[in-house]
Formats: C-alpha cells, structure tokens, sequence
C-alpha cells in the first residue's frame, strides 16, 4: 500500500476511486463530522475540531502548497 | 462562523516541495504556504500520518461545512467559493428564523456540478509550488491514464513556459 506521504504523483493517483469513497464512505450531511487532534501553527498548541465547532459554525478547508 | 485551513500532504510534491518527512517538514511547509498565500484563517496542520485528512475523505482539497456541536450541513469534493457562500447564507437565514420564531422545515439536497478545469492557472501553481518534477508527473500521469490528448494542453503550457 502506497504510504499516505507519497513521493511522487503518478497514474495510480488519478485512477485511484478516492472520489467515490469520500461521496460513500466519508461523513454524510446531517452526520456527526470525526472529531480529531491538529496542531495550531500559531501557537503550536493542539487544537480539537470539537472544540472549534462547539461554539459556532465552523467551515474547514483542506488543502497543501500544491 | 469561524474559518480555518487545514494543511494535508503534498498532493504534488516536486524538487521545490517534497513529500513530507517529518513533523518539522510539514510545519515548515505550511508556514511557507501561509506566508506565499497570505492565508489570515487560522491554519491548522495535521499530523504526519494525516489522521484528519482521511478521516474525512483524504482528497487534496475538499471544504466542510458543520453547525455548532459538529453535525455536517455541507462538503464538497473540491473547494468552490459560491456553493459555501450559499451555505453560509443559508445558515444565517437558519439562525434569523428562529430567532423570529419562525417553524422550520429541514430538508436535504444533493448537487453534483461540474468545473472548468483551468490549466494554465493549476501548471502555474505546480511549477511554482512543487517545481518541474511536479509538473512533470502530473503530465505522465495524464498520458497514461487518459491518453496524450488530456495532456496536450499542458504539454502546450509547458513548452511554452518551460521549454525543453
């Protein structure tokens, strides 16, 4: 299995079914989304998704440099 | 309504950007993207192993949307602006209504839209971002799982931009 921090972007990545799992798979509308630890870059202090979306709304994007 | 970005793996790393080694690398990445992008959201870094990132669907840059106590009102597969701004416009419209003790009636929806996929801008931000390796890759890709005419606009980009 390829490691999640793949070296190089190939073929394999785009006939991956990644798409189809989120839409089956991944939290559905009107489910609890996973709570889950990140790190404040900031602070450097931990940080719960719980914790950001206890006291109102809370929208996160994902993403990366490329 | 409270914003953040969470920075995942490098969906394309190249010479410029490689793939994250250690918890030092990542860090230090998402403080480049910060300072490169001018990103004023909180900015949230996973962990190493990218536990958040695929527990919620691993895709390279997807939003989510959830209402207080965590329930999810909305995600898409790839970030788009106007979809969460309606979202958004429909939360508050949610919160107006009651406050005017309005009854409410929740009802669900699917949407499965399509976007223009923009290469010239995205080999830009892989040439910038991961470097020539980056680009590269994403180009064989192309030809290889698509065939060489999904790549020929990048191919015309690259030649253009690039060179040989």
């Amino acid at each position: 299995m390829e490691p999640y921090n793949y070296e190089h972007f190939t073929a394999a990545h785009l006939a991956s079914d990644e798409f189809d799992t989120f839409r089956t798979h991944a939290a559905r509308v009107g489910q609890a989304g996973p709570d889950g630890l990140l790190t404040d870059l900031t602070t450097g202090e931990p940080v719960e998704l719980s914790l950001l979306w206890r006291t109102s709304p809370l929208v996160v994007e994902f993403g990366s440099l490329t | 309504m409270r914003f953040v970005f969470v920075y995942t793996r490098e969906a394309h790393p190249g010479e410029k950007c490689p793939a994250h080694r250690t918890m030092l690398d990542k860090l230090q990445r998402a403080r480049e993207m910060v300072s490169r992008w001018e990103i004023r959201r909180q900015m949230l870094v996973d962990d190493l192993a990218g536990s958040v990132h695929r527990a919620y669907g691993s895709l390279p840059n997807m939003t989510w949307v959830f209402e207080r106590r965590g329930r999810v009102v909305y995600r898409a597969s790839w970030t788009d602006e106007r979809s969460i701004e309606w979202t958004l416009e429909q939360l508050r419209h949610q919160d107006e209504s009651r406050r005017a003790r309005h009854r409410l009636l929740p009802y669900y929806m699917e949407v499965a839209p399509s976007k223009i996929a923009d290469r010239a801008p995205f080999a830009e931000g892989l040439l910038g971002g991961g470097g020539i390796r980056a680009l590269d890759e994403f180009i064989a890709a192309l030809q290889s799982h698509h065939g060489p005419a999904a790549a020929a606009e990048l191919e015309r980009w690259r030649s253009k931009n690039v060179g040989a």
